[in-house]
């Protein structure tokens, strides 16, 4: 059987830290709500002269220095972003670019938060399909760009970041992405959005700049993702026939270390397996769980062989898991 | 009053673009804005803090809390530290 096994990871944080009393524009008794109401400590923010290729590039430059791969063995590059260096063209081309694939097609995804899972299972498709023998799978988010620095509703628990998977085609392995599961409810797409800027609401009719901004409805987004999570787990485990119990580590995506501790009670899973990095980088959309999962086999915590379960959440409404064998 | 609701009413319609065209009084409550909740409370507190530099605690922001309310706190200092003091 073919598989698209993880050959490498990376990831990249921009070097400024801004922890949340760095948060100035906010009262001290706000600033001291952010870690009570999400575990959001610190975050990361891209330099001014940085956009969101290049933090895709450290990210993917790293990720193929571990293997000593080529840019130019590459065959093909997604890149997920909901933050993309401009609305055209793709951002994965200037990527391309400045990896120097050019053998590669570039191309971007955006599902908002859930734009790693999507991603995983695109990129896990295509390899199998018998056309390409590897694809580079980037996340990458410049939240910091799209969010109004005064609005607590968003601002404080978003963070900028990417996080890089080769994926390579083996024949007989045991090892890859064994299963993946994407849903999405459209009927939902007001709850997470930037409403101006695109075609719906253009720049000339925005009436009041806080369109342009990215928006989330914090309390749906929550039960949503109480409601979903847990679900699209167990359905993405159970149609590989594996027990929930003999997955080492879920590797879910970095909102809310409530909304993490409310999927583990829910699956009676301890939420010790939960990776856990949010409280540092904050939540970076899509990056998220690429970031988490290089971070986790850079720590030891996952090896070859193990079970891990990547799940994510967000705008669309979107959501979705993969299980893979690393 | 009048100058301190009309300029409070002005920065609610820009805090929250959907409350445009809410009926907006002295008895307009802060749960009536749509999409209120206790985030949204920390940016009418820096919205007032910023125009009328008066630091309103989080608490007296809340969804039952009125425009009378608030102005009240913004013109007068003693009732603030009043009703700071009754804070649990």
């Amino acid at each position: 059987m073919r598989r698209a096994v993880i050959a490498s990871t990376g990831s990249y944080l921009p070097e400024t830290v801004v922890p949340n009393e760095g948060l100035t524009q906010f009262s001290r008794e706000a600033q001291s709500l952010i870690g009570k109401k999400t575990g959001v400590l610190a975050r990361r923010h891209a330099g001014e002269n940085q956009c969101t290729s290049d933090l895709a590039m450290e990210a993917a430059r790293t990720c193929l220095k571990k293997i000593d791969f080529l840019p130019e063995d590459i065959e093909g590059i997604i890149l997920s972003t909901s933050s993309p260096d401009r609305i055209q063209p793709a951002t994965a081309t200037r990527l391309q670019h400045l990896l120097g694939a050019g053998r590669s097609f570039a191309f971007d995804i955006n599902s908002v938060c859930s734009g790693s899972v999507y991603g995983l299972h695109l990129a896990d498709a295509l390899v199998k399909s018998g056309q390409y023998d590897n694809i580079l799978f980037v996340a990458a988010e410049v939240y910091s760009r799209f969010l109004n620095k005064k609005d607590f509703s968003t601002f404080p628990y978003f963070g900028d970041g990417a996080g890089a998977v080769l994926l390579q085609r083996r024949d007989n392995s045991s090892r890859g992405i064994l299963h993946s599961r994407l849903a999405t409810d459209g009927s939902s797409s007001e709850t997470i959005c930037v409403p101006g800027g695109g075609a719906m609401m253009p720049y000339e009719k925005i009436s009041n700049p806080r369109l342009a901004f990215f928006r989330m409805k914090g309390e749906d987004v929550l039960a949503f993702t109480l409601d979903k999570g847990p679900k699209i787990i167990r359905q993405v485990v159970s149609a590989a026939n594996i027990n929930l119990e003999d997955v080492k580590c879920f590797i879910c995506h970095q909102a809310n270390i409530n909304i993490l501790h409310g999927i583990a009670a829910e699956l009676g899973i301890p939420s010790e397996r939960f990776y856990v990095n949010l409280d540092r980088y904050g939540n970076t959309a899509s990056a998220s769980v690429l970031i988490a999962l290089d971070e986790a086999r850079e720590e030891g915590v996952i090896g070859e062989g193990d079970l891990v379960v990547t799940a994510a959440f967000g705008g669309g409404l979107s959501w979705g898991a993969n299980l893979i064998r690393i | 009053m009048a100058d301190t609701l009309k300029k409070l009413k002005t920065g609610i319609e820009d805090l929250f673009p959907e409350a445009e065209g809410l009926a907006f009084s002295g008895e307009t409550r802060l749960g009536d804005i749509p999409d209120f909740d206790s985030m949204a409370a920390v940016n009418l507190q820096t919205f007032i803090e910023e125009n009328f530099k008066v630091a309103i605690p989080l608490d007296l922001l809340g969804e039952d809390t009125t425009m009378k309310d608030i102005v009240d706190l913004i013109e007068n200092p003693g009732k603030l530290a009043a009703a700071e003091k009754q804070r649990p």
